[in-house]
Protein backbone atom coordinates (compact mmCIF):
# COMPACT_ATOMS: atom_id res chain seq x y z
CA UNK A 1 0.00 0.00 0.00
CA UNK A 2 1.37 3.36 -1.10
CA UNK A 3 2.30 6.29 1.67
CA UNK A 4 0.48 9.47 1.01
CA UNK A 5 1.12 12.79 3.27
CA UNK A 6 -2.11 14.34 3.18
CA UNK A 7 -1.53 17.92 4.32
CA UNK A 8 -4.89 20.05 5.22
CA UNK A 9 -4.14 23.73 4.13
CA UNK A 10 -7.47 24.96 3.80
CA UNK A 11 -10.89 24.35 1.33
CA UNK A 12 -11.52 21.42 3.09
CA UNK A 13 -15.37 21.58 3.68
CA UNK A 14 -16.86 18.00 3.51
CA UNK A 15 -20.60 17.72 4.10
CA UNK A 16 -22.17 14.64 5.98
CA UNK A 17 -25.20 12.67 5.20
CA UNK A 18 -27.14 15.23 7.38
CA UNK A 19 -25.96 18.15 4.93
CA UNK A 20 -23.34 19.27 8.29
CA UNK A 21 -19.86 20.56 7.14
CA UNK A 22 -16.88 18.95 8.18
CA UNK A 23 -13.54 21.35 8.01
CA UNK A 24 -10.19 20.09 9.50
CA UNK A 25 -9.09 23.56 10.72
CA UNK A 26 -6.47 21.81 13.31
CA UNK A 27 -5.48 18.05 14.29
CA UNK A 28 -8.42 16.86 15.99
CA UNK A 29 -10.87 17.28 13.26
CA UNK A 30 -8.93 15.04 11.17
CA UNK A 31 -10.55 11.29 12.45
CA UNK A 32 -13.89 12.99 11.68
CA UNK A 33 -13.12 14.17 8.40
CA UNK A 34 -11.50 10.75 7.51
CA UNK A 35 -14.44 9.26 8.49
CA UNK A 36 -16.93 10.68 5.70
CA UNK A 37 -13.91 9.43 2.86
CA UNK A 38 -13.35 5.56 4.12
CA UNK A 39 -12.30 5.44 0.70
CA UNK A 40 -9.27 6.80 1.22
CA UNK A 41 -7.85 4.41 3.93
CA UNK A 42 -8.38 1.74 1.53
CA UNK A 43 -6.40 3.06 -1.17
CA UNK A 44 -3.04 4.27 0.72
CA UNK A 45 -1.49 4.90 4.47
CA UNK A 46 -2.00 8.07 4.97
CA UNK A 47 -0.91 10.40 7.55
CA UNK A 48 -1.42 13.76 8.11
CA UNK A 49 -0.21 17.66 8.43
CA UNK A 50 -2.65 20.54 9.44
CA UNK A 51 -0.72 24.25 8.05
CA UNK A 52 -2.46 26.48 10.53
CA UNK A 53 -4.60 29.02 8.60
CA UNK A 54 -5.79 28.72 5.60
CA UNK A 55 -4.92 31.98 4.36
CA UNK A 56 -1.83 32.22 1.22
CA UNK A 57 1.10 34.26 2.91
CA UNK A 58 4.73 33.81 3.67
CA UNK A 59 5.10 31.80 6.79
CA UNK A 60 2.27 29.78 5.82
CA UNK A 61 3.63 28.92 2.12
CA UNK A 62 7.25 28.57 3.79
CA UNK A 63 5.62 25.73 6.01
CA UNK A 64 4.59 24.19 3.70
CA UNK A 65 7.77 23.68 1.74
CA UNK A 66 9.33 22.63 5.25
CA UNK A 67 6.84 20.11 5.44
CA UNK A 68 7.05 19.17 2.26
CA UNK A 69 10.94 18.81 1.95
CA UNK A 70 10.78 17.37 5.74
CA UNK A 71 8.65 14.32 4.44
CA UNK A 72 9.14 13.69 0.99
CA UNK A 73 11.19 10.95 1.40
CA UNK A 74 9.42 9.05 3.70
CA UNK A 75 6.43 9.06 1.24
CA UNK A 76 5.03 8.04 -2.16
CA UNK A 77 3.35 11.12 -2.87
CA UNK A 78 1.97 14.17 -0.83
CA UNK A 79 -1.86 15.43 -1.51
CA UNK A 80 -2.64 19.12 -0.43
CA UNK A 81 -5.59 20.46 0.41
CA UNK A 82 -6.51 24.36 -0.36
CA UNK A 83 -9.03 26.64 -1.33
CA UNK A 84 -9.82 26.41 -4.80
CA UNK A 85 -9.80 30.27 -4.99
CA UNK A 86 -6.08 30.21 -4.49
CA UNK A 87 -4.84 26.60 -5.87
CA UNK A 88 -3.64 28.57 -9.11
CA UNK A 89 -1.28 30.84 -6.92
CA UNK A 90 -0.35 28.17 -4.24
CA UNK A 91 0.48 25.65 -6.78
CA UNK A 92 2.43 27.93 -9.10
CA UNK A 93 4.30 29.43 -6.22
CA UNK A 94 5.06 25.29 -5.36
CA UNK A 95 6.14 25.35 -8.99
CA UNK A 96 8.72 27.77 -8.71
CA UNK A 97 9.81 26.56 -4.97
CA UNK A 98 10.11 22.95 -5.36
CA UNK A 99 11.66 22.20 -8.78
CA UNK A 100 11.90 19.14 -10.05
CA UNK A 101 10.07 17.10 -7.48
CA UNK A 102 11.19 13.67 -7.04
CA UNK A 103 7.57 12.59 -5.92
CA UNK A 104 4.35 13.48 -6.74
CA UNK A 105 3.26 16.44 -5.54
CA UNK A 106 -1.13 16.87 -6.34
CA UNK A 107 -3.42 19.80 -4.86
CA UNK A 108 -6.73 19.53 -4.74
CA UNK A 109 -9.98 21.44 -2.43
CA UNK A 110 -13.22 21.72 -2.14
CA UNK A 111 -15.12 24.16 -3.98
CA UNK A 112 -18.02 25.25 -1.27
CA UNK A 113 -19.93 28.05 -2.46
CA UNK A 114 -21.69 30.15 0.38
CA UNK A 115 -24.77 31.94 -0.69
CA UNK A 116 -26.77 34.90 1.43
CA UNK A 117 -29.24 31.72 2.74
CA UNK A 118 -27.33 28.90 1.97
CA UNK A 119 -24.36 26.44 1.46
CA UNK A 120 -23.70 24.81 -1.13
CA UNK A 121 -21.30 21.53 -1.11
CA UNK A 122 -18.65 20.25 -3.88
CA UNK A 123 -20.34 17.22 -4.62
CA UNK A 124 -16.65 16.61 -6.37
CA UNK A 125 -14.81 16.90 -3.73
CA UNK A 126 -14.55 13.10 -2.40
CA UNK A 127 -13.83 12.03 -6.08
CA UNK A 128 -11.42 14.44 -6.70
CA UNK A 129 -9.53 13.22 -3.22
CA UNK A 130 -9.79 9.45 -4.33
CA UNK A 131 -8.35 10.91 -8.03
CA UNK A 132 -5.88 12.48 -6.46
CA UNK A 133 -4.75 9.38 -4.55
CA UNK A 134 -4.77 7.45 -7.75
CA UNK A 135 -2.22 10.12 -9.26
CA UNK A 136 0.34 9.37 -6.49
CA UNK A 137 -0.05 5.94 -7.01
CA UNK A 138 0.50 6.65 -11.19
CA UNK A 139 3.82 8.55 -9.63
CA UNK A 140 3.84 11.03 -11.95
CA UNK A 141 6.76 13.24 -10.47
CA UNK A 142 5.39 16.81 -10.93
CA UNK A 143 2.92 19.26 -9.26
CA UNK A 144 -0.48 19.06 -10.43
CA UNK A 145 -3.39 20.49 -9.50
CA UNK A 146 -6.71 17.49 -9.77
CA UNK A 147 -10.20 19.09 -10.02
CA UNK A 148 -13.05 16.91 -11.50
CA UNK A 149 -11.44 15.19 -14.98
CA UNK A 150 -8.93 17.19 -15.75
CA UNK A 151 -5.23 17.23 -14.18
CA UNK A 152 -3.24 20.26 -14.62
CA UNK A 153 0.07 21.73 -14.56
CA UNK A 154 0.28 24.73 -12.21
CA UNK A 155 1.55 26.44 -15.07
CA UNK A 156 -1.27 26.09 -17.04
CA UNK A 157 -4.03 26.47 -14.81
CA UNK A 158 -7.03 28.92 -14.57
CA UNK A 159 -10.12 29.15 -12.96
CA UNK A 160 -12.82 29.59 -15.95
CA UNK A 161 -16.05 28.71 -13.34
CA UNK A 162 -17.53 29.21 -10.21
CA UNK A 163 -19.06 25.94 -9.32
CA UNK A 164 -18.98 22.82 -11.93
CA UNK A 165 -17.95 19.41 -12.51
CA UNK A 166 -14.42 21.24 -13.60
CA UNK A 167 -13.79 24.69 -12.37
CA UNK A 168 -9.84 24.98 -13.66
CA UNK A 169 -9.11 24.80 -17.37
CA UNK A 170 -5.62 24.24 -18.91
CA UNK A 171 -4.27 27.05 -20.94
CA UNK A 172 -3.46 25.39 -24.39
CA UNK A 173 -5.68 22.87 -23.28
CA UNK A 174 -3.09 20.29 -22.53
CA UNK A 175 -3.15 18.23 -19.89
CA UNK A 176 -0.64 16.02 -17.26
CA UNK A 177 -3.90 12.90 -16.96
CA UNK A 178 -7.53 13.26 -17.56
CA UNK A 179 -10.19 11.32 -15.79
CA UNK A 180 -12.20 9.60 -18.41
CA UNK A 181 -12.09 5.52 -18.00
CA UNK A 182 -10.16 6.11 -14.20
CA UNK A 183 -7.35 8.05 -14.37
CA UNK A 184 -5.42 8.51 -18.08
CA UNK A 185 -2.04 9.79 -18.42
CA UNK A 186 -1.05 12.08 -21.30
CA UNK A 187 2.57 11.48 -22.71
CA UNK A 188 4.84 13.60 -20.36
CA UNK A 189 8.10 14.14 -21.06
CA UNK A 190 10.46 13.34 -18.11
CA UNK A 191 12.38 15.64 -15.69
CA UNK A 192 15.29 16.42 -15.66
CA UNK A 193 17.94 17.55 -12.77
CA UNK A 194 17.65 17.33 -8.89
CA UNK A 195 14.69 18.51 -6.83
CA UNK A 196 15.53 21.79 -5.41
CA UNK A 197 13.78 23.58 -2.77
CA UNK A 198 13.85 27.52 -2.95
CA UNK A 199 12.64 29.47 0.94
CA UNK A 200 13.09 32.82 -0.57
CA UNK A 201 10.83 34.04 -2.51
CA UNK A 202 9.67 38.53 -2.39
CA UNK A 203 6.51 39.51 -3.89
CA UNK A 204 7.87 42.86 -3.52
CA UNK A 205 5.93 44.04 -6.40
CA UNK A 206 2.78 45.08 -7.83
CA UNK A 207 0.81 43.66 -10.81
CA UNK A 208 -1.54 45.98 -12.56
CA UNK A 209 -4.53 44.76 -15.16
CA UNK A 210 -4.00 47.80 -17.19
CA UNK A 211 -1.58 50.87 -17.71
CA UNK A 212 -2.94 53.87 -15.32
CA UNK A 213 -3.02 57.23 -16.26
CA UNK A 214 0.44 59.11 -16.72
CA UNK A 215 0.09 61.51 -13.41
CA UNK A 216 -0.91 58.27 -11.33
CA UNK A 217 1.99 56.46 -12.75
CA UNK A 218 4.43 59.35 -12.04
CA UNK A 219 3.71 59.01 -8.57
CA UNK A 220 3.97 55.67 -8.31
CA UNK A 221 7.47 55.83 -10.07
CA UNK A 222 8.51 58.35 -7.73
CA UNK A 223 12.59 57.41 -6.14
CA UNK A 224 11.46 56.99 -2.79
CA UNK A 225 8.75 54.54 -3.39
CA UNK A 226 8.85 50.97 -1.35
CA UNK A 227 8.10 49.07 -4.93
CA UNK A 228 10.82 48.68 -7.26
CA UNK A 229 9.36 46.33 -10.02
CA UNK A 230 6.05 47.04 -11.57
CA UNK A 231 3.74 44.62 -14.05
CA UNK A 232 0.85 45.96 -16.68
CA UNK A 233 -1.24 43.67 -18.19
CA UNK A 234 -0.90 45.80 -21.59
CA UNK A 235 -3.60 45.84 -24.44
CA UNK A 236 -2.70 45.58 -27.82
CA UNK A 237 -3.67 49.42 -28.32
CA UNK A 238 -1.46 50.18 -25.29
CA UNK A 239 1.63 49.06 -26.07
CA UNK A 240 1.46 51.00 -29.51
CA UNK A 241 1.30 54.13 -28.03
CA UNK A 242 4.98 54.63 -28.55
CA UNK A 243 5.55 57.76 -26.77
CA UNK A 244 4.03 57.40 -23.68
CA UNK A 245 5.76 54.17 -23.12
CA UNK A 246 9.07 55.74 -23.59
CA UNK A 247 8.16 58.63 -21.38
CA UNK A 248 7.05 56.19 -19.00
CA UNK A 249 10.12 54.09 -19.05
CA UNK A 250 12.46 57.31 -18.84
CA UNK A 251 11.15 58.14 -15.68
CA UNK A 252 11.29 54.67 -14.35
CA UNK A 253 14.72 54.58 -15.53
CA UNK A 254 15.79 57.64 -13.92
CA UNK A 255 14.13 56.49 -10.54
CA UNK A 256 16.02 53.15 -10.91
CA UNK A 257 12.02 50.99 -11.25
CA UNK A 258 11.69 48.21 -13.31
CA UNK A 259 8.90 48.01 -15.53
CA UNK A 260 7.53 44.96 -17.18
CA UNK A 261 4.89 44.68 -19.76
CA UNK A 262 2.61 42.03 -19.72
CA UNK A 263 -0.08 39.97 -21.98
CA UNK A 264 -0.67 36.50 -22.10
CA UNK A 265 -1.52 35.85 -25.34
CA UNK A 266 1.49 37.84 -26.79
CA UNK A 267 2.23 41.49 -28.24
CA UNK A 268 1.58 41.76 -32.31
CA UNK A 269 4.47 44.70 -32.17
CA UNK A 270 7.32 44.25 -29.87
CA UNK A 271 9.11 47.50 -30.93
CA UNK A 272 10.28 48.20 -27.39
CA UNK A 273 11.79 45.06 -26.55
CA UNK A 274 15.51 46.95 -25.94
CA UNK A 275 14.44 49.37 -23.86
CA UNK A 276 10.82 47.86 -21.51
CA UNK A 277 10.44 43.99 -20.68
CA UNK A 278 7.60 42.68 -22.58
CA UNK A 279 6.43 39.44 -21.02
CA UNK A 280 3.86 37.21 -23.07
CA UNK A 281 2.74 33.59 -23.20
CA UNK A 282 2.64 32.86 -19.43
CA UNK A 283 -0.08 32.69 -17.27
CA UNK A 284 -0.49 35.89 -15.04
CA UNK A 285 -0.54 33.43 -11.95
CA UNK A 286 2.79 31.84 -13.12
CA UNK A 287 4.45 35.35 -14.38
CA UNK A 288 3.46 36.74 -10.28
CA UNK A 289 4.97 33.37 -8.86
CA UNK A 290 8.00 33.65 -11.20
CA UNK A 291 9.17 36.83 -10.44
CA UNK A 292 8.43 36.52 -6.89
CA UNK A 293 11.13 33.43 -6.87
CA UNK A 294 13.50 35.47 -8.99
CA UNK A 295 12.87 38.05 -6.25
CA UNK A 296 14.46 35.80 -3.85
CA UNK A 297 16.89 34.86 -5.36
CA UNK A 298 18.39 38.19 -6.82
CA UNK A 299 17.73 41.56 -6.69
CA UNK A 300 19.77 42.71 -10.05
CA UNK A 301 18.13 44.02 -12.46
CA UNK A 302 19.69 42.78 -14.89
CA UNK A 303 19.62 39.39 -13.81
CA UNK A 304 15.72 39.46 -13.09
CA UNK A 305 15.01 40.44 -16.74
CA UNK A 306 17.42 37.53 -17.87
CA UNK A 307 15.84 34.94 -15.57
CA UNK A 308 12.14 36.54 -16.81
CA UNK A 309 12.54 35.78 -20.36
CA UNK A 310 14.27 32.63 -19.97
CA UNK A 311 12.01 29.55 -20.10
CA UNK A 312 13.23 28.05 -17.27
CA UNK A 313 10.39 25.25 -16.13
CA UNK A 314 8.74 25.45 -19.73
CA UNK A 315 6.55 27.59 -18.15
CA UNK A 316 5.57 29.60 -21.91
CA UNK A 317 3.07 28.27 -23.23
CA UNK A 318 2.89 28.04 -27.25
CA UNK A 319 -0.80 29.36 -28.62
CA UNK B 1 -20.84 -18.50 -43.57
CA UNK B 2 -18.41 -15.53 -44.07
CA UNK B 3 -20.88 -12.86 -43.15
CA UNK B 4 -21.60 -14.37 -39.80
CA UNK B 5 -17.11 -14.72 -39.90
CA UNK B 6 -16.90 -11.09 -40.86
CA UNK B 7 -19.34 -9.50 -37.81
CA UNK B 8 -17.41 -12.20 -35.54
CA UNK B 9 -13.89 -11.10 -36.35
CA UNK B 10 -15.33 -7.28 -36.42
CA UNK B 11 -16.40 -7.42 -32.93
CA UNK B 12 -12.88 -9.35 -32.12
CA UNK B 13 -10.92 -6.51 -33.86
CA UNK B 14 -12.33 -4.54 -31.66
CA UNK B 15 -12.04 -6.00 -28.58
CA UNK B 16 -8.53 -6.10 -29.20
CA UNK B 17 -8.42 -2.33 -29.66
CA UNK B 18 -10.57 -0.87 -27.01
CA UNK B 19 -7.92 -3.66 -24.77
CA UNK B 20 -4.84 -1.98 -26.59
CA UNK B 21 -6.34 1.49 -26.01
CA UNK B 22 -6.65 0.98 -21.85
CA UNK B 23 -3.30 -0.48 -22.20
CA UNK B 24 -1.65 2.36 -23.50
CA UNK B 25 -3.33 4.75 -21.26
CA UNK B 26 -2.38 2.49 -17.99
CA UNK B 27 0.72 3.34 -15.70
CA UNK B 28 0.65 0.92 -12.64
CA UNK B 29 -3.34 0.57 -12.64
CA UNK B 30 -3.82 -2.53 -12.11
CA UNK B 31 -8.01 -2.55 -12.24
CA UNK B 32 -7.35 -0.92 -15.86
CA UNK B 33 -4.96 -3.75 -16.61
CA UNK B 34 -7.50 -6.44 -15.54
CA UNK B 35 -10.05 -4.33 -17.62
CA UNK B 36 -7.83 -5.09 -20.76
CA UNK B 37 -7.98 -8.49 -19.75
CA UNK B 38 -11.22 -8.48 -19.83
CA UNK B 39 -11.37 -6.73 -23.82
CA UNK B 40 -8.43 -9.80 -24.89
CA UNK B 41 -10.74 -12.63 -23.20
CA UNK B 42 -13.85 -11.11 -25.43
CA UNK B 43 -11.66 -10.98 -28.29
CA UNK B 44 -11.08 -14.34 -28.06
CA UNK B 45 -14.37 -15.77 -27.21
CA UNK B 46 -15.61 -14.01 -30.36
CA UNK B 47 -12.50 -14.75 -32.68
CA UNK B 48 -13.05 -18.37 -31.47
CA UNK B 49 -16.64 -18.58 -32.67
CA UNK B 50 -15.99 -16.57 -36.08
CA UNK B 51 -13.11 -19.77 -36.75
CA UNK B 52 -15.66 -22.12 -35.24
CA UNK B 53 -17.97 -20.90 -37.73
CA UNK B 54 -15.83 -21.84 -40.76
CA UNK B 55 -14.66 -25.52 -39.01
CA UNK B 56 -16.60 -28.62 -40.28
CA UNK B 57 -13.97 -30.95 -38.03
CA UNK B 58 -16.13 -32.17 -34.99
CA UNK B 59 -12.26 -32.76 -33.24
CA UNK B 60 -11.02 -29.26 -34.38
CA UNK B 61 -14.46 -27.89 -33.44
CA UNK B 62 -14.45 -28.90 -29.65
CA UNK B 63 -10.74 -27.86 -29.18
CA UNK B 64 -12.03 -24.54 -30.27
CA UNK B 65 -14.91 -24.74 -28.13
CA UNK B 66 -12.95 -25.32 -25.12
CA UNK B 67 -10.55 -21.84 -26.20
CA UNK B 68 -13.79 -19.64 -26.23
CA UNK B 69 -15.20 -21.24 -23.10
CA UNK B 70 -11.86 -20.52 -21.40
CA UNK B 71 -12.27 -17.00 -22.50
CA UNK B 72 -15.59 -16.79 -21.47
CA UNK B 73 -15.01 -17.79 -17.77
CA UNK B 74 -11.71 -15.43 -17.64
CA UNK B 75 -14.12 -12.74 -18.36
CA UNK B 76 -16.27 -13.33 -15.63
CA UNK B 77 -13.14 -14.01 -13.16
CA UNK B 78 -11.50 -10.80 -14.40
CA UNK B 79 -14.48 -8.32 -14.32
CA UNK B 80 -14.93 -9.83 -10.77
CA UNK B 81 -10.87 -8.39 -9.98
CA UNK B 82 -11.81 -5.39 -12.24
CA UNK B 83 -14.81 -4.62 -9.79
CA UNK B 84 -12.75 -5.03 -6.65
CA UNK B 85 -10.11 -2.33 -7.61
CA UNK B 86 -11.34 0.19 -9.52
CA UNK B 87 -11.09 3.67 -8.52
CA UNK B 88 -9.59 1.76 -4.77
CA UNK B 89 -9.65 -1.78 -3.28
CA UNK B 90 -12.77 -3.12 -1.95
CA UNK B 91 -12.78 -5.51 0.54
CA UNK B 92 -13.88 -8.73 -0.18
CA UNK B 93 -14.52 -11.59 2.64
CA UNK B 94 -12.17 -14.30 2.34
CA UNK B 95 -14.77 -17.28 2.94
CA UNK B 96 -16.30 -15.40 -0.65
CA UNK B 97 -12.58 -15.50 -2.32
CA UNK B 98 -12.26 -18.96 -1.83
CA UNK B 99 -15.51 -20.00 -2.98
CA UNK B 100 -14.50 -18.12 -6.06
CA UNK B 101 -11.20 -19.66 -6.54
CA UNK B 102 -12.07 -22.95 -5.92
CA UNK B 103 -15.44 -22.91 -8.65
CA UNK B 104 -12.89 -21.23 -11.17
CA UNK B 105 -10.71 -24.35 -10.43
CA UNK B 106 -13.85 -26.16 -10.94
CA UNK B 107 -15.19 -24.71 -13.98
CA UNK B 108 -11.58 -24.60 -15.70
CA UNK B 109 -11.20 -28.24 -14.80
CA UNK B 110 -14.81 -29.63 -16.63
CA UNK B 111 -13.86 -27.14 -19.74
CA UNK B 112 -10.66 -28.25 -20.14
CA UNK B 113 -11.26 -32.21 -19.84
CA UNK B 114 -14.20 -31.69 -21.91
CA UNK B 115 -16.89 -32.87 -19.47
CA UNK B 116 -18.77 -29.71 -20.06
CA UNK B 117 -19.70 -31.17 -24.00
CA UNK B 118 -21.53 -34.22 -24.70
CA UNK B 119 -20.34 -34.10 -28.45
CA UNK B 120 -21.86 -31.70 -31.22
CA UNK B 121 -24.93 -30.95 -33.40
CA UNK B 122 -25.81 -29.18 -36.77
CA UNK B 123 -28.05 -26.18 -37.24
CA UNK B 124 -27.98 -24.61 -40.89
CA UNK B 125 -25.23 -25.74 -41.70
CA UNK B 126 -22.59 -24.68 -38.67
CA UNK B 127 -21.64 -26.86 -36.21
CA UNK B 128 -22.52 -26.16 -32.30
CA UNK B 129 -21.59 -27.65 -29.24
CA UNK B 130 -24.01 -29.77 -26.91
CA UNK B 131 -23.47 -29.19 -23.31
CA UNK B 132 -23.80 -31.30 -20.79
CA UNK B 133 -27.61 -29.65 -19.24
CA UNK B 134 -26.56 -30.25 -15.41
CA UNK B 135 -22.74 -28.71 -16.03
CA UNK B 136 -24.32 -25.93 -18.33
CA UNK B 137 -26.11 -25.17 -15.07
CA UNK B 138 -23.78 -25.42 -12.56
CA UNK B 139 -21.83 -22.97 -14.59
CA UNK B 140 -24.49 -20.86 -14.84
CA UNK B 141 -25.09 -20.55 -11.22
CA UNK B 142 -20.57 -19.82 -11.12
CA UNK B 143 -20.88 -16.79 -12.93
CA UNK B 144 -24.40 -15.33 -11.83
CA UNK B 145 -22.17 -15.50 -8.43
CA UNK B 146 -19.55 -13.92 -9.51
CA UNK B 147 -21.58 -11.24 -11.46
CA UNK B 148 -23.37 -10.96 -8.36
CA UNK B 149 -20.55 -9.92 -6.31
CA UNK B 150 -18.91 -7.91 -8.82
CA UNK B 151 -21.83 -5.68 -9.40
CA UNK B 152 -22.66 -5.59 -5.68
CA UNK B 153 -18.97 -3.78 -5.03
CA UNK B 154 -19.74 -1.66 -8.18
CA UNK B 155 -23.16 -0.27 -7.15
CA UNK B 156 -21.50 0.16 -3.39
CA UNK B 157 -19.04 2.09 -4.96
CA UNK B 158 -21.60 4.14 -7.27
CA UNK B 159 -23.78 5.20 -4.73
CA UNK B 160 -20.97 6.10 -2.57
CA UNK B 161 -19.12 8.25 -5.16
CA UNK B 162 -19.32 11.79 -6.36
CA UNK B 163 -18.66 14.21 -9.03
CA UNK B 164 -16.96 12.48 -12.06
CA UNK B 165 -16.22 9.27 -10.71
CA UNK B 166 -19.76 8.94 -10.27
CA UNK B 167 -20.85 9.62 -13.97
CA UNK B 168 -17.76 6.78 -15.10
CA UNK B 169 -19.27 4.01 -12.98
CA UNK B 170 -22.88 4.62 -14.22
CA UNK B 171 -21.39 4.28 -17.68
CA UNK B 172 -19.13 1.18 -16.87
CA UNK B 173 -22.05 -0.12 -15.43
CA UNK B 174 -24.40 0.49 -17.72
CA UNK B 175 -22.62 -0.80 -20.47
CA UNK B 176 -21.12 -3.88 -18.89
CA UNK B 177 -24.79 -5.04 -17.80
CA UNK B 178 -26.41 -4.71 -21.18
CA UNK B 179 -22.93 -7.18 -22.66
CA UNK B 180 -23.69 -9.52 -19.90
CA UNK B 181 -27.60 -9.45 -20.29
CA UNK B 182 -27.81 -9.50 -23.96
CA UNK B 183 -24.09 -12.15 -24.37
CA UNK B 184 -25.58 -14.78 -21.23
CA UNK B 185 -28.96 -14.30 -22.88
CA UNK B 186 -27.61 -16.09 -26.03
CA UNK B 187 -24.28 -17.55 -25.32
CA UNK B 188 -25.67 -19.80 -22.02
CA UNK B 189 -29.78 -19.55 -21.65
CA UNK B 190 -30.15 -20.45 -25.71
CA UNK B 191 -28.05 -23.18 -25.53
CA UNK B 192 -29.65 -24.26 -22.03
CA UNK B 193 -32.85 -24.57 -23.70
CA UNK B 194 -31.34 -26.24 -26.71
CA UNK B 195 -31.57 -23.52 -29.12
CA UNK B 196 -27.72 -24.13 -29.96
CA UNK B 197 -28.33 -22.35 -32.80
CA UNK B 198 -28.07 -18.55 -31.90
CA UNK B 199 -25.03 -19.54 -29.76
CA UNK B 200 -22.50 -17.12 -31.58
CA UNK B 201 -24.90 -14.37 -31.19
CA UNK B 202 -23.46 -14.14 -27.55
CA UNK B 203 -19.72 -12.02 -28.37
CA UNK B 204 -21.75 -9.27 -30.53
CA UNK B 205 -23.02 -8.70 -27.07
CA UNK B 206 -19.56 -7.26 -25.72
CA UNK B 207 -20.04 -4.13 -28.13
CA UNK B 208 -22.00 -2.28 -25.72
CA UNK B 209 -19.20 -2.66 -23.08
CA UNK B 210 -16.99 -1.54 -26.12
CA UNK B 211 -19.07 0.90 -26.93
CA UNK B 212 -20.04 2.36 -23.24
CA UNK B 213 -15.94 2.77 -22.88
CA UNK B 214 -14.74 4.35 -26.13
CA UNK B 215 -17.72 6.62 -24.89
CA UNK B 216 -15.78 7.99 -21.83
CA UNK B 217 -12.29 8.10 -23.44
CA UNK B 218 -13.18 10.10 -26.59
CA UNK B 219 -16.72 12.43 -25.09
CA UNK B 220 -16.38 15.92 -26.05
CA UNK B 221 -16.60 18.51 -23.19
CA UNK B 222 -16.38 21.97 -22.91
CA UNK B 223 -13.28 24.04 -22.08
Amino acid sequence: MKKILLIFYGGTGLSDKKGNFKFVKEEKNIEEWLELVPELLMTAEIKTHVILGDHLNKKNITDLIKVIEKNISKFDGIVIIHEVDTIPLLSNQLFWQIQNPSKPIVITGSNVIQTEDSIIPDLSFKANLINAFQIVNTNLKKISVIYGNRVIAPFRVKRSKLHDLNIFKSVGKKYLAKIDFGLSLEKIDEQKGKMKFFYNFNDDFIFFNNIPDFTVLEKLLVKNSPVNIFIFRAFPDQIIKKDKLIEIFDLACKNKKMLIFYSEVGFGKDFLKHNIITISKITSDCLSAKLSWILGQTRDQNKIRKILQDNVQGEFLAF
Amino acid sequence: MWIRFSILMLVTLLNTLLGFFVLKKTKANIAKIYFSLICFASAMWSGGWAIASLIREEYIFLIITRIFYIAATAIFLFFFLFSVQFLYKYKVNKILKYIITISSIYMFYIIISGKLFLGTCKFGGFMYQAENSLLLLAYGVYFMLILFISYYVLFTKYFKSQGVNRKILLWLISGTLMAFIFGIFFAWYMPYINKQHLNWIGPIASIFMNFSIFYLFFKKEEE
